[in-house]
């Protein structure tokens, strides 16, 4: 393509100079015939050039701004006329013959004309003094007139040319000091080159070289018929070209880039400023749809939650292989969907499994329950026959053989899951979905425990101040170091009110860790305690970022500013007034031609300005104009100060607001000249200009708001969501409850086992020599030992399980150790080495039990895994030391490690690598939750050489 | 109870428990209801099959959770050297399951080992001494 374009325009310009030496030789062959022909026909062009620049700048003199082209364009007119009397005077034309010089004279004066014009025009441009077209006509006519009489019915202009001589000294210095005006002109006009079009800006430069060029050559020639005479003429018909495509060709193919240059430039701003608009618009809708989103995803998790909570059915069921029947409970037959005319066969219950699941149930009814003897326990999925729905079931059963390994009968029962498994699933996706909706939303979250003042915060609220999650303890205080100096003083006081009040909502400006100025909204609430004493315990709230809504709004109040003072300055009456018609404003003006005070105007108080006989007509209109919201246009008298009655146009436009309802009414009134009418049509645009920013202000104020409110909802999402956490807490609290009941039986049965003995011994050794009180002593002794010793382990399990009010500060070290002692033997089989590397003895402040319910957690882990890998030399290491003032605690096994795949999941809440009947999935997500959440560390895992190492790092307490 | 009766001096018995005051208590006890017999007593299973091979006693008495070799392994290889030996489990757990009066027992290994009788944890001496009674009297019977 380029060199396509290229190559048509340098086409162009070969015809272009072609054109140009066609027209040079062309018209020097005239001189062959008769050098007056040549002459006239020169000049004849450069008068219809003259005479098209007159019209055009005449006819669009109401859309120049430049007064350097409006003086130029009209003088031309003159310089025609001048050029055409010159030319009807040309020594030979048989017209004026009483004297064969006047044609030197008129070039003089036309010449003069012309680059006094030009220079001329350039101190208007400067001053940018606008003077009246009519004027300038009125001018140039008389000078006109002027130059022509005193050439010929004065004759008192200076003599030009004596045949034989040559110029007159008159005519050579005319000529120089015309040069040097077009050399000014020519300065004067690249100082200036910004104020005009980059092509009209050449042309200009050409015309105004061309015709020093041309002067020059005048001053040289002897004779009006010499070669010099016609150098000079040639460049005379240069430079008018370059005035002809200055003003006709621009200005008729090219108009805007000539005359509306300044108006193009605004439309592309305007064009630029639309488009942004445009794209805040597409942002914030798209921000509304996500949302929305969210909050189905809630309603639907609820729902599940709300179905799950609904009492399980079990049914139970027989089967008796040999027979080929099995029988069903009642409750059964509901879950499966059958009656009593289902085929109770052994293929009759396989066809009841979920066709996906079939293989997977024969196989493990094969490999593992029969051929392993196991129990039955499956979690699977069957299609329920009345309705064809498919359920989720957890069988439980056990199965019978004869005395030769036959298998006899299946006895069991089938619980429905269904809905366990769905809401599992739901809440998972909807904490997810909620992460990604802050996230997304850009709001932080923070919440405040007003007992202890510490803080949480979600990642959003470390961006909004240039932070990195986690990478500081995250509180008020904090958060106060990053407010702007000049607003901490009101932020601090409005925070010791919300704290009191509840209440909180303020805006405020903060620097970023990157030191950028940025602007926050901050709203939020007290949450309290359900106990009734009505205390409040926690302070939940948001911030997010309004920069650029109080960007607007400070464009706003700017452009307001403009629009007064603007106002202020025009000739025209301007006022402003509510959407009710009821007047607020009017401009210095109004009051300088009515002679009136504010007081005196406030309100309707205009009508006493107005001639009695017009006002009710005026006041029909504008109340009609009030009430359909549509612009008033009117003409009406308006009393001076003078008492004398001028009418005015009066029009007047309504400003809407975002719901299309009319805020404010922006009217001026204006004496009909053409002029002032333009400058209140920019006044109107500027006011409308306003209006729309109003509009955009109500619009991001109400999507704030709708923010909010979508926010405070999150809040009570989050608030249930927490509430289940909690349960979830509770659950995996009582499973490690359950663990530790098999744990203190095992620990107690070895030493009731020794007690027992000890006792029956005294029975089995009384009457025997050796039976003597010493004997008896040593028996009691021993006795109250291992009762002591039972006794504390009594001791320590229910210490574990003591619910913890308050955090607390602990000895890592001295919480690990309890924790081990309640595990003693759990390692012994298979046997596990446990090594305990203490570089130091870090303190922790939090909850003991729950820090200890973590690390049984991981070591209870560490251990199954051992199990299930049948890991030779099993061995955990324990470190515990500190890091940044941070205790670090790190678990790590020699069982082989987390597969890759898993590795991102293992803190997922119902992500479980065991069976489903020793795992949850909980566990590690509880961990996580309690070491993050409850006590401001991090837990987590990565694979070592030899296995998986679980590593928690908390922040220190003080120091005990 | 006359719990000395009928104890001929060729009855001998394999006591194996890894808890060492639990081994000593016990088999005291054991030697003086049964003074006449022959008590061996070994602290695992390893070295319990190692006097077993020595001295082939009638009647095992054995604990089933033990470091080197647990109960269940030992008595596999028991059975196979002497299969009428009337082995006994003390255990924590109760029997897996019992068909035709003999106890299953399944290490973690998922070797399953029949046992004549099995006493619950914490022993109760005169339970115990019954069950060895009864033992004694199949052996006799079983040599008349």
């Amino acid at each position: 393509m380029p060199s396509k374009a290229a190559s048509k325009s340098s086409k162009n310009k070969m015809i272009h100079w072609l054109y140009i030496i066609t027209m040079v030789t062309g018209l020097y062959l005239t001189t062959k015939v008769n050098y007056l022909l040549f002459h006239t026909l020169i000049e004849l062009f450069s008068i219809i050039v003259a005479a098209t620049v007159f019209i055009i700048t005449w006819n669009s003199i109401k859309y120049i701004k430049n007064p350097y082209l409006i003086t130029v364009g009209i003088s031309f007119l003159f310089i025609g006329i001048l050029d055409l009397l010159h030319t009807l005077a040309y020594k030979g034309m048989p017209i004026f013959t009483d004297y064969d010089y006047y044609a030197n004279q008129l070039w003089i004066a036309a010449r003069s004309l012309e680059s006094c014009t030009l220079l001329a025009a350039f101190f208007l441009l400067l001053t940018n003094k606008s003077i009246r077209a009519g004027y300038i006509l009125s001018f140039y006519s008389l000078v006109t007139s002027i130059l022509i009489a005193s050439i010929f019915y004065w004759k008192i202009f200076p003599v030009c040319f004596i045949a034989g001589k040559g110029l007159t000294d008159f005519k050579v210095y005319s000529e120089y000091a015309i040069c040097t005006i077009l050399v000014a002109c020519v300065v004067l006009l690249m100082k200036n080159k910004g104020r005009f079009a980059n092509s009209v800006y050449k042309l200009l430069l050409l015309s105004m070289t061309y015709t020093i060029i041309s002067e020059l050559a005048f001053t040289f020639y002897i004779d009006n018929y010499g070669i010099l005479n016609l150098v000079g003429h040639y460049f005379k018909l240069f430079s008018f070209i370059m005035v002809y495509r200055a003003f006709v060709v621009t200005g008729i193919e090219e108009p805007y880039s000539l005359i509306f240059r300044e108006l193009k430039q605004t439309n592309e701003n305007l064009l630029k400023e639309i488009n942004s608009r445009v794209q805040i618009e597409i942002e914030l809708e798209s921000e509304i749809k996500e949302r929305k989103s969210v909050e189905m995803a809630l309603t639907e998790s609820e729902y599940f939650f709300k179905e799950s909570q609904r009492a399980a059915f079990i049914g139970s069921y027989k089967t008796d292989f040999i027979a080929d029947r099995w029988e069903s409970s009642e409750v059964l037959d509901k879950i499966l969907g059958i009656d009593l005319n289902y085929p109770h066969t052994v293929q009759g219950w396989l066809d009841l499994v979920h066709p996906d699941d079939r293989e997977m149930m024969d196989t493990y009814l094969r490999e593992e329950v029969i051929s392993q003897k196991k129990h039955f326990s499956k979690e699977y999925r069957i299609i329920r026959i009345n309705d064809g729905e498919t359920r989720w079931v957890h069988g439980l059963g056990e199965v019978i053989y004869d005395e030769n390994g036959t298998l006899l009968l299946l006895i069991g029962t089938i619980q429905d899951i269904t809905v366990r498994i769905q809401t599992h699933e739901a809440l998972r996706l909807s904490e997810e979905r909620l992460r990604l909706a802050l996230q997304a939303s850009s709001m932080g979250s923070f919440e405040i425990d007003l007992q202890t003042g510490e803080g949480s915060w979600n990642d959003v609220e470390f961006e909004l101040l240039g932070l990195k999650p986690g990478d500081v303890q995250s509180g008020p205080e904090l958060f106060f170091q990053f407010v702007h100096p000049d607003d901490i003083g009101f932020l601090k006081s409005d925070w010791e009110d919300a704290v009191r009040t509840g209440k909180f909502d303020t805006e405020f400006r903060i620097v970023r860790a990157d030191g950028q100025e940025r602007w926050l909204a901050g709203k939020g609430r007290l949450i309290y305690d359900g106990g009734g004493d009505g205390c409040a315990s926690r302070f939940l709230g948001v911030n997010y970022d309004i920069t650029e809504r109080k960007q607007v709004e400070v464009a706003l109040m700017e452009s307001e500013e403009h629009l007064r003072s603007l106002a202020d300055s025009i000739p025209n009456l301007a006022w402003w007034a509510n959407g009710d018609g009821y007047i607020i404003w009017y401009n210095r003006r109004w009051y300088e031609y009515t002679g009136t005070t504010p007081e005196q105007m406030e309100g309707w108080g205009w009508q006493s300005v107005h001639d009695p006989d017009e006002l009710p007509k005026v006041m029909e209109r504008w109340q009609a104009s009030i009430t359909t919201e549509e612009p008033f246009d009117m003409t009406f008298p308006l009393r001076g100060a003078d008492g004398v009655f001028r009418p005015f146009l009066t029009r007047v436009i309504p400003l809407k607001n975002a719901a299309g309802r009319v805020q404010q009414w922006f009217g001026t009134n204006t004496d009909v000249s053409e002029l002032e009418q333009r400058v209140t049509e920019r006044t109107m645009e500027l006011a409308a200009s306003i209006s729309h920013l109003q509009s955009e202000i109500h619009e991001r104020e109400l999507a704030e708001k709708k923010l909010l409110e979508e926010t405070a909802e999150r809040l009570q999402a989050m608030e249930t969501l927490r509430e289940k956490e909690q349960m979830l807490i509770q659950q995996s609290r009582q499973a490690a409850m359950g663990e530790m009941i098999g744990n203190i039986g095992h620990q107690w049965r070895q030493p009731l086992n020794t007690l027992g003995l000890y006792t029956q011994r005294l029975g089995a050794f009384y009457g025997m020599p050796n039976f003597n009180k010493e004997f008896l002593d040593n028996s009691i002794a021993k006795s109250m030992e291992i009762i002591k010793h039972m006794s504390k382990t009594i001791d320590d399990f229910r210490d574990y399980f003591k619910p913890e009010k308050e955090k607390a500060d602990f000895y890592v070290i001295e919480a690990i150790k309890r924790t081990m002692s309640l595990l003693e033997g759990n390692f012994l089989n298979p046997k596990i080495a446990i090594d305990f590397v203490e570089n130091d003895n870090p303190v922790i402040n939090g909850y003991q039990n729950e820090f200890a319910q973590v690390f049984l957690n991981i070591l209870n882990n560490a251990r199954d895994a051992i199990t299930e890998r049948e890991t030779a030399d099993a061995r955990i290491i324990i470190t515990i030391g500190s890091e940044n003032s941070c205790a670090v605690v790190t678990i790590a096994d020699n069982a082989g490690g987390i597969p890759d795949e898993d590795i991102n999941k293992v803190f997922d809440p119902y992500f479980t690598t065991k069976g489903p009947q020793q795992g949850t999935g909980i566990g590690l997500f509880m961990s996580k939750t309690i070491i993050e959440k409850n006590m401001g560390g991090r837990l987590t895992v990565r694979n070592t050489d030899t296995g998986a190492e679980f590593r928690i790092e908390v922040g220190h307490g003080s120091q005990i | 109870m006359d719990l000395k009766s009928n104890s001929p001096p060729s009855i001998s018995i394999l006591f194996v428990e890894d808890d060492e005051i639990i081994l000593n208590i016990q088999s005291s006890i054991l030697a003086v209801i049964f003074p006449d017999a022959k008590l061996y007593t070994a602290i695992n299973g390893r070295l319990g099959l190692e006097l077993f091979k020595a001295h082939m006693p009638d009647i095992v008495l054995t604990d089933i959770n033990m470091p080197e070799m647990c109960g269940v392994q030992m008595a596999e290889n028991i059975r196979s050297i002497k299969p009428e030996t009337e082995i006994i489990a003390i255990t924590g757990r109760s029997g897996e399951s019992s068909e035709n009066k003999k106890y299953i027992l399944r290490n973690s290994e998922g070797i399953m080992v029949e046992f004549d009788h099995l006493v619950v944890k914490p022993v109760v001496i005169s339970e115990l001494c019954g069950v060895i009674e009864q033992c004694i009297g199949e052996i006799k019977q079983r040599l008349s």
